[in-house]
């Protein structure tokens, strides 16, 4: 067994995290283009990887042996029993624009199963986080979803893929959903969407085809707030559906890929 | 406010309030310092939204906010402006006696304010004679104001702003939003999905002038949506105009439409919306 247990890990995260968010406020102008990953939508920026780099070092201090994975750098193998699951900039595309919606995300994991998360919103200043059975709070506030149960009153959010294909397949569904809910707003950070269904801001949030750092902390301050979760997986074509639970069912066959 | 909070610049009328208010620097100033007045007053009020009532459907909300804050914003204009005429959202139309209207969203996102999403703004234009001349769009959150007058160019906080220069609608981020009316959404959801495949991607945030701001600024290279009404838009359109960006609102053949775009994706952009 770790000697560190979810709340410790989220202590850790909760530092570290905002030491990184305060990081990327210290860059306010866009930073240029650095390299280019799977298309061209999907751009890296020096900040992304300097913020990584300093998280890792910060993580990997605090917990030695620690494994990581994270968005730009290979995965470390550790020995400690604990893994952390990192996003530095979540919202890259709205950081290279210069629009000032991204977080910083932050998962821990004791023996691969998630154990806490925090996820720090850079220019709107919240601190989302909650370990494993130890609720989820934001700026220390415990925070729940809320309680709706009706779709056609629901306010959700989503993010467009990547991919071509993908995105097509979402575009042609919007019309139908948009019919069935009150409204649908897109941010640009998956971590951000996953906090604010916590707080009770969104009914819900789903998008295809994420990245693993995308999600994992947002995911587990989500389920500690209330949600009902489906985490994406090979099993769901990479589905993922986080909402308050009275609109899962009616809302899960509209948005899951076909 | 203070007299002395105009600009050394303007020429001074013998106005009572001593404001030149044929001068658009001078209005743009005064929308400026009230609207981030107002954003205060909003900001201190996140997290305790209260329905007063509802307008046309459920989902067209007042709130006890929006009901104060336009009082705050009314008041603070005719102090700097005596005898202006004011159209606010949840008031209506006060008539005035001088050539200058006051056009004024207290809460630009009032279901953002409503469910506590930090994703909001104040949205103050000044008419003259009928023609926006100056504006100012102040986000309630990040505490950045974005304002401008005729022929003076747009800042936000201070630095001059352009909007983009981008080109290639591949590279465009392109904001939105949908309408509560049900008979749109359908024709909404076409249009999005032509818009997705060829652009960077799609945002909403919930508060067209904060997009439209945005659009000036250049962080967004476009804004479209349809039934907008006059306070939604006045300011933030103003700015994108200003900022360099093509604007076009209520032309015939796109009744409701409003799309703001930086000039190279306009066109490219404009096919796609009005299908």
């Amino acid at each position: 067994m770790s000697r560190w247990s979810p709340h410790d890990l989220r202590e850790v995260a909760l530092t570290t995290a905002r030491l990184a968010a305060d990081h990327i406020r210290s860059r306010t102008e866009p930073q240029g283009v650095y390299a280019t990953k799977s298309t061209p939508t999907d751009v890296v920026t020096r900040t992304d990887m300097a913020v990584e780099e300093f998280i890792r070092g910060e993580l990997e201090r605090f917990v030695p042996g620690s494994s990581i994975v994270g968005e730009e750098f290979d995965d470390v193998e550790g020995h400690s029993g604990v893994g952390w699951v990192i996003d530095p900039l979540d919202g890259t595309v709205n950081f290279v624009y210069g629009m000032p919606i991204v977080s910083v995300s932050i998962a821990a994991t004791l023996g691969r199963e998630p154990a806490a998360g925090v996820v720090v919103d850079v220019f709107g200043g919240e601190t989302f986080m909650a370990s494993r059975g130890g609720g989820a709070f934001l700026d220390g506030r415990p925070i729940r979803v809320t309680t709706l149960d009706d779709l056609s009153s629901a306010l959700l959010c989503t993010g467009f893929s990547y991919d071509a294909g993908i995105r097509g397949e979402q575009a042609d569904r919007l019309g139908k959903l948009l019919r069935r809910i009150s409204n649908l707003r897109a941010l640009g950070s998956a971590a951000l969407h996953l906090c604010w269904v916590a707080a009770g801001r969104f009914d819900g949030y789903f998008e295809t085809d994420l990245k693993r750092w995308d999600y994992a902390a947002g995911m587990i301050i989500a389920a500690e707030a209330g949600a009902r979760v489906e985490v994406p997986g090979d099993d769901n074509g990479d589905f993922l559906l986080v909402t308050t639970p009275g609109i899962f069912d009616e809302l899960r066959p509209l948005v899951a890929p076909a | 406010m203070p007299s002395d909070s105009t600009p050394a610049t303007s020429a001074l009328s013998e106005s009572p309030s001593g404001v030149d208010i044929g001068d658009p620097a001078v209005l743009a100033h005064i929308a400026h310092v009230v609207a981030a007045a107002a954003a205060d007053s909003v900001r201190s009020r996140l997290g305790r939204a209260r329905v007063v009532h509802t307008k046309s459907s459920p989902t067209d909300v007042v709130t006890q906010a929006d009901l104060e804050v336009e009082a705050l914003i009314r008041r603070e204009l005719l102090d700097e402006t005596p005898g202006a005429a004011i159209s606010g959202e949840e008031e209506g139309s006060a008539a005035g006696t001088t050539a200058l209207r006051w056009i004024v969203d207290p809460i630009d996102g009032t279901i953002n304010f409503l469910y506590n999403l930090p994703v909001m703004s104040v949205s103050i234009a000044a008419e003259l004679d009928g023609t926006v001349v100056a504006g100012a769009v102040a986000d309630v959150v990040r505490g950045e104001v974005f304002s401008g007058s005729r022929g003076q160019g747009v800042r936000c906080d201070g630095s001059m702003v352009t909007a983009s220069k981008v080109d290639d609608l591949a590279d465009a981020l392109v904001g939105t939003g949908f309408s509560y009316s049900a008979e749109d959404r359908s024709r909404e959801g076409e249009i999005a999905a032509l818009v997705l495949p060829a652009t960077r991607d799609i945002r909403n945030f919930g508060s067209a002038s904060l997009h439209l701001a945005w659009v000036a600024a250049g962080r967004l290279a476009a804004f479209y949506q349809r039934d907008l009404n006059e306070w939604d838009l006045a300011a933030g359109a103003f700015l994108a105009t200003e900022a360099g960006a093509r604007v076009e609102y209520g032309s015939e053949e796109n009744d409701g439409l409003l799309l703001a775009a930086a000039p190279g994706v306009f066109d490219q952009l404009r096919r796609l919306v009005t299908k």
